[in-house]
């Protein structure tokens, strides 16, 4: 049997697989938010399946702020997100560096709960694509929370 | 090369690779769309809303907008066409609604397919486009709904169902059944006119429509 301490591939420290998770949800946030950004400006097919209107969010005043599509700020979140947790997990540890990933997810928690909110109670439809990046956010908030007790609890 | 290197160079070509993927689904619908005679939709069926010869040889199938003013420019057209070859000719319309420059493309068509869940499908979309202009300007959707509302009384459909239907299931997945086919079928505007199935540049005049219906019409020699 094979001793588990002759294993050759090194384990990855507990903050560096968070910043991996992060850096996996950015990306896949990233995916999803430049898809609905494509389709913003080349009504690309977009199918609504598992919740209906899709149409009826993504083309609602509050889908811009000004003439910028929420999608292409999503584009611009999620690659910000990415570009910072990669630098983190291949950077020696830095708390400046986890703090401003931290925030980063707090504001696109915030931000997912307005958006979900103004799908419920302004546009009254719902938009799966939306949805997954609400989701995505709320991985990255929970796993910017952990990285930051950690931290926290590092330097008690 | 380090660790970091390689690690930076895997992201950034993950990124790459998913902004190609998008470029290449947008230019290959784009490229799919140059052609445009040989683009084709699928027939009409039962589940189309349609008017004139039912066993008709000749069918054209428009894609439009209710908030589309070049759609109410063609309407009287395609009155005018219905009313002359309806018992040769089967007109269905599909919907393809603009929601990107259009506010009001998405209630205005599901107006239109909550009508006709009450059997009143064409009173609606003909008072929807002879009242574009008015509903068009209001100041949010409530409002447009308010006036659908008021045009459903007038076509004597029950509102208060009409209201709810504007919402249903039904509603969005037969929209959504019709855009899928519009862009399966390479429709990037509104109005876009099949003549047996086969995509035609818009005529430019009554004259011009009857004409390609006419040659439709003949028999191949």
């Amino acid at each position: 049997m094979m001793n588990s301490n002759q294993s050759s591939t090194p384990r990855l420290p507990l903050h560096n697989k968070l910043h991996l998770a992060i850096a996996v949800f950015a990306f896949l946030g990233f995916a999803d938010s430049a898809y609905l950004t494509a389709d913003h400006y080349f009504a690309l097919p977009l199918p609504c399946s598992l919740l209906r209107g899709c149409d009826v969010v993504l083309t609602s005043p509050y889908s811009m702020v000004g003439p910028i599509p929420l999608a292409a700020l999503g584009v611009a979140f999620y690659l910000l997100a990415l570009f910072i947790a990669v630098h983190a997990f291949t950077s020696a540890p830095s708390r400046r560096l986890d703090r401003a990933l931290f925030g980063l997810t707090v504001i696109g928690f915030g931000m997912s709960i307005v958006f979900e909110s103004m799908q419920a109670f302004l546009i009254h439809a719902f938009c799966q694509y939306c949805a997954l990046s609400a989701v995505l956010a709320t991985l990255m908030f929970i796993v910017g929370l952990w990285l930051i007790r950690k931290q926290n609890h590092l330097t008690q | 090369m380090s660790t970091r290197t390689q690690i930076w160079l895997a992201v950034g070509f993950a990124v790459l690779i998913t902004a190609v993927t998008i470029a290449a689904t947008v230019l290959s619908k784009g490229q799919e769309g140059k052609d445009i005679l040989t683009s084709t939709a699928p027939v009409l069926t039962v589940d189309d809303w349609t008017q004139g010869n039912a066993q008709a040889n000749v069918t054209v199938t428009e894609y439009g907008d209710f908030q589309c003013p070049a759609c109410a420019k063609y309407e009287p057209i395609v009155q005018k066409l219905i009313a002359e070859y309806g018992d040769r000719v089967l007109f269905g319309f599909r919907d393809f609604p603009l929601y990107q420059i259009h506010k009001y493309a998405s209630i205005s068509a599901r107006a239109a397919e909550a009508a006709g869940q009450q059997g009143k499908y064409w009173e609606m979309h003909d008072l929807l486009y002879a009242n574009q202009t008015k509903w068009s300007v209001v100041g949010s959707e409530t409002e447009a709904l308010n006036l659908f509302k008021t045009y459903a009384q007038q076509i004597g459909i029950d509102p208060i169902r009409f209201a709810t239907d504007v919402d249903t299931a039904a509603v969005h997945d037969k929209i959504n059944v019709d855009v899928r086919s519009a862009n399966d079928a390479d429709v990037n505007s509104t109005p876009t006119f099949f003549v047996n199935n086969k995509k035609i540049p818009n005529p430019q005049s009554y004259d011009e429509f009857k004409s390609i219906l006419d040659a439709a019409l003949t028999p191949a020699q």
